[in-house]
């Protein structure tokens, strides 16, 4: 090889292999790897990563609202004289309609203050509530949101 | 969502990769279990990175190099390697037959005269199958400071090892 061929020095090189690792390595890696390979896939992914930081806030968030809604005492207005009739008498409902409507459902994960972590199972509802008095031709109408929060149990990963 | 490696897809990478892992982690530190565990640090490094998918390989050279610079500020683990480097056992970096030896060994010596950033730089693409743009990442240089260190490392090699490519 009198005059230089970087590609054909190159090509001589790449015909020495480099040592494999040692099997040992190679076994303590391969044990080293596999607990986070047995890592539950919604834990391990980005996307969860993404959507836990989402979902924490919004969860706090809910769980605000919910309070605010369920404890706030409704503003009392002076009634007009029609209205104030019509509450005297007595309401007969004869048709009553309970509904239900699933709006979201999510699962976080929290942390105890040892550190342990612990999943939830979250889920928001809407309630409706139809009272129906032919008598009065009234139709009362309430919808009020509802959250249910389930912790699921503790898991180790 | 990504398919999840299997072990034989981990062991066969693993078999593909990491000599050329072991090999770019030897011209970054003194020892041979010190190269050892960059490596192994550095694939679970990358593996947690894109898990669940299998690690890209410039991913995890540039982990080596980067694990590498922090091995090297580090004044307890540059103690501890000297002291491991000078009970170190001679170590082939190269997989050969006996024949081959004492041309690798030749090699092997020749590319540890090089000035570590050549050695680099020659070790990823060579026996690394990186490009030029993916050295650049993975060490943190332009792509023609990477393309002018390969080639001055080429030459220099070349002068080191005349006497075994004739």
């Amino acid at each position: 090889m009198n005059e230089f061929d970087p590609e054909q020095f190159e090509t001589e090189l790449r015909t020495l292999r480099p040592a494999p690792l040692p099997s040992n390595t190679r076994e303590e890696l391969l044990r080293r790897l596999a607990p986070a390979r047995r890592q539950p896939d919604f834990l391990r992914t980005p996307i969860w990563t993404q959507w836990l930081k989402w979902v924490v806030p919004a969860t706090a968030l809910a769980v605000f609202a919910a309070i605010v809604i369920t404890y706030a005492k409704p503003e009392i207005k002076p009634a007009p004289a029609t209205a104030l009739a019509a509450a005297a008498a007595p309401l007969q409902a004869d048709k009553v309609e309970l509904d239900r409507q699933l709006v979201a459902q999510f699962e976080a994960v929290g942390r105890l203050p040892d550190g342990r972590p612990v999943r939830f199972r979250c889920a928001q509802w809407m309630d409706d509530l139809l009272v129906h008095d032919s008598a009065d031709g009234l139709v009362l109408k309430r919808t009020a949101p509802r959250l249910e929060i389930v912790p699921l149990g503790f898991e180790t990963y | 969502m990504e398919k999840q490696p299997t072990d034989a897809d981990w062991r066969s990478w693993l078999d593909r990769h990491g000599p050329g892992f072991g090999l770019f982690a030897r011209q970054k530190v003194h020892s041979a279990m010190d190269a050892q565990d960059l490596v192994q640090e550095a694939i679970l490094e990358a593996a947690e990175r894109v898990a669940p998918a299998l690690p890209p390989p410039p991913l995890v050279f540039a982990t080596i190099h980067r694990r590498a610079i922090d091995r090297a500020r580090s004044a307890s683990r540059r103690a501890a390697r000297e002291i491991s480097a000078a009970t170190d056992q001679p170590v082939v970096w190269f997989d050969v037959t006996p024949e081959e030896r004492e041309r690798a060994q030749f090699i092997q010596s020749a590319l540890a005269k090089l000035p570590e950033s050549y050695r680099e730089v020659v070790a990823l693409k060579v026996w690394g199958d990186l490009t030029f743009a993916e050295i650049s990442e993975a060490l943190g240089i332009p792509p023609n400071t990477a393309a002018s260190r390969y080639r001055y490392g080429l030459q220099e090699l070349r002068k080191l090892t005349k006497e075994v490519f004739t």
